[in-house]
């Protein structure tokens, strides 16, 4: 019993992670204790049986804390959030946090309670008393103007309506436990306040056992409930006034523990080849059947690859993503809502992100500085399009494996984080940062310390900045550059070309738009021998590219419009990244 | 060289002998590497009722074997060579169709789970886990789930 006890406080504390984190554990065994205060208290209060029967009796009837886990976590959360955003959906004025987990954890004893007492008992009195109670409580509260208490009621209604409509059915927030639809519960509630006059009372806010046990004492008599004497019914019909728990009726508790649990004689390995074949959705809904299947769930060969793109990620769900230790990963075009992770989280984390694909995702600063300070194992980086400063571009820096990097488009470049990334990034071999508005100077820090291996490069946009020196300098230091996208450089000229000629392995070269190569010029690239293709967009009237293309047979010209280097989809290939699958 | 007979004996946990041709043992991972192990080494040619020449299988019940048997022979009648997804999926059928036949209950489609694991069999194995993950997928809610196959919620669980 004691054993049980002890899982119940634990589970407690467990049911509002945030309580965890915020109150020191001083607060939280007051908590505790002040709970198990109250409880014994109230049953002698209410019932003439023994306390010992809430625990034991409860066990054996299957009914426990436990599907508290699903709604309730999800309620608390709801409330956790509902609260602490200044949201303007409740209209409340925010309540400190901390209040509203501890008051929900005395909360939820106190139905749990009333649940074993009612159910225990098969008097109908006990019921009136205690569905008295109830309303009388909430009237009570009602007329309290205490905007703590308040703001609270609305909170727990929303959380009771939402684990309401769970609890019979599937509500969307309940029925996917997963991190991506964290909470929708607020969004819910609207739509279902004010709650029906009929309905049973969903508060049973009770902060004092005296004051609960006068309460009974002033009014025996009220419009009791039809009392509905069986127990099945009994439960649902009290299911309102749990807030947190999901009940299981005794009846489809002892269907589950009558028939064989199969599962239990399967090995994990086996499990997990089963889990294998589940999508992700139901992945995460998997993992919270039972302990065992959130153990097997977890197992990061399940979680190989993330499809993200496109979705909105609710603040902090990013942060669950990383934790599940994913290697490949896809965002791109998510809405990264903030804060995408804890204060908590910067500290000491490694994920295991190796292919991170956030092209045109939109993602504070903030929130993507500290997630590229928990990854130091990337392999391919795509940040196409995205707002960066130099303490994110130290970040990239420090991802010493780093093959790929796609910055195309990207905002915030300055010179000392070019010349960061390329002294740092020396396994570098496909560089896209075209379009990044880079100055003379950043241009020039790029291509006197680009490292050696980069064989695929794009700098095209870099208009005014890029001269035919800088070509020159690239050059030598990357001689065996196989790709190179000099579009819309348009300071080149046929200086360029001669440096360009000394590449012997390049196979593919755009000076597309640099208008001050003429026409005549490109002739001379017939002599490199490993050309394959030639990109010269806006260059030539058609006439001159036909008689262009018949005097460089073997070279395709203005094949490609779009340059593909660095990035992670290319063509019709919508959800790979890199070659790399992420749908399941 | 002992006498290539063309069946091999398995006797299952329950006492039962089955005669495989070896073909359809030569699918089972386990029978394969007793194959090679013991029956290699049998060089007198002794009569089928030796009791070397039987392999057991302690861990496999008759009524089981009897339907991983119709499995292999069904997956052997294949003649042309299926890609990969068409061969899943054919296996999935085979697998259901088994299942149709033999009423079979949640006791059977997990012990054949077991028994392809323990005989080494993958595109049993596959079969059966896919089917028992279309089932979980059916399932609209994880009460249906823990409902559906009995599986007690004992604590909580970290998110």
């Amino acid at each position: 019993m004691s054993s049980r006890k002890h899982k119940g406080a634990e589970n407690i504390e467990n049911l509002c992670p945030v309580a965890r984190k915020r109150s020191t554990s001083k607060n939280s065994a007051v908590v505790a204790a002040a709970v198990s205060a109250t409880k014994t208290s109230s049953l002698y209060e209410h019932t003439s049986s023994p306390s010992v029967l809430t625990f034991e009796a409860l066990e054996e009837m299957g009914i426990g804390m436990l599907d508290s886990e699903e709604s309730s976590s999800s309620a608390l959360s709801a409330i956790t959030l509902a609260v602490s955003t200044t949201s303007d959906e409740n209209s409340n004025e925010t309540t400190p946090c901390t209040s509203v987990p501890r008051m929900a954890h005395q909360q939820t004893r106190m139905s749990l309670n009333s649940t074993a007492s009612t159910l225990d008992s098969s008097s109908v009195n006990n019921n009136t008393i205690i569905e008295v109670f109830c309303e009388e409580s909430q009237e009570r509260l009602l007329l309290q103007s205490a905007e703590k208490l308040h703001a609270l009621a609305q909170a727990k209604r929303t959380a009771l309506v939402s684990s309401e409509c769970g609890s019979n059915s599937n509500s969307p927030s309940k029925r996917t436990r997963n991190p991506l639809a964290t909470v929708t519960c607020n969004n819910q509630i609207e739509s279902l306040l004010p709650p029906p006059p009929l309905q049973q009372t969903p508060l049973s806010l009770l902060p004092s056992t005296s004051k609960q046990a006068l309460l009974r004492q002033k009014k025996p008599t009220a419009t009791p409930p039809p009392p509905t004497t069986t127990p099945t019914t009994l439960t649902t019909r009290l299911g309102p006034t749990d807030n947190f728990f999901v009940y299981r009726t005794p009846s489809m508790s002892a269907h589950i523990s009558s028939g064989i649990n199969y599962f239990d004689r399967l090995s994990d390995e086996i499990l997990l080849d089963i889990f294998k074949w589940l999508p992700k959705k139901t992945l995460l809904r998997i993992a919270t059947v039972c302990r065992r299947f959130n153990c097997c769930a977890r197992d990061e060969t399940l979680w190989t690859r993330l499809d993200l793109g496109l979705r909105t990620l609710r603040p902090h769900a990013l942060e669950q993503v990383v934790r599940r230790g994913v290697p490949v990963l896809r965002l791109a075009q998510a809405d990264i809502q903030d804060p995408a992770f804890t204060c908590e989280s910067s500290t000491d984390f490694q994920s295991r992100l190796q292919y991170l694909d956030l092209s045109l995702a939109s993602i504070s600063l903030s929130s993507l500085r500290t997630l590229l300070a928990q990854c130091r194992q990337l392999r391919k980086l795509s940040l196409e399009h995205a707002e960066l400063n130099d303490e994110i571009c130290f970040e990239i820096s420090q991802n010493s494996s780093l093959e790929t990097l796609n910055l195309s488009m990207a905002s915030g470049i300055t010179a000392q984080s070019v010349r960061q990334m390329m002294e740092s990034l020396s396994k570098l071999n496909s560089l896209n940062i075209s379009w990044t508005d880079l100055s003379a100077d950043a241009v020039t820090a790029l291509v006197t310390h680009i490292p050696s291996n980069v064989i695929r490069l794009n700098v095209a946009g870099c208009r005014r900045v890029l001269f035919d020196t800088h070509v020159a300098t690239l050059q030598k230091r990357c001689p065996q550059l196989l790709e190179l996208d000099l579009s819309d450089c348009n300071s080149l000229t046929p200086a360029a070309l001669a440096a360009i000629m000394k590449f012997n392995s390049l196979e593919y070269l755009s000076v597309s738009r640099c208008y001050l190569i003429p026409a005549a010029s490109f002739i001379e690239l017939k002599k490199m021998t490993s050309l394959t293709y030639l990109d010269i967009f806006g260059m030539l009237s058609d006439a001159a590219m036909e008689v262009l293309e018949k005097q460089m047979p073997k070279i395709g010209i203005n094949k490609f419009i779009h340059s593909s280097v660095g990035r992670p989809t290319v063509g019709t290939r919508r959800t790979s990244i890199w070659g790399l699958r992420t749908r399941d | 060289m002992s006498q290539p007979s063309q069946a091999l004996q398995i006797r299952t946990s329950d006492g039962i002998v089955f005669d495989v041709c070896l073909e359809v043992a030569q699918q089972m991972g386990l029978t394969h590497s007793w194959l090679q192990s013991e029956r290699g080494d049998l060089k007198c040619s002794d009569g089928p009722d030796d009791d070397a020449n039987v392999m057991p299988l302690n861990r496999v019940r008759s009524d089981i074997f009897k339907l991983v048997l119709d499995w292999c022979q069904a997956v052997q009648t294949v003649d042309t060579p299926l890609e990969h997804k068409e061969m899943l999926q054919h296996q999935r059928s085979l697998f259901q169709r088994i299942l149709t036949e033999s009423n079979a209950t949640d006791s059977t489609i997990f012990e054949l789970i077991i028994a392809a694991d323990y005989l080494n069999i993958d595109g049993l194995l596959q079969a059966g886990t896919q089917h028992v993950a279309d089932v979980i997928n059916g399932c609209d809610s994880v009460e249906a789930i823990r409902e559906r196959f009995h599986i007690m919620y004992e604590g909580e669980i970290d998110e």
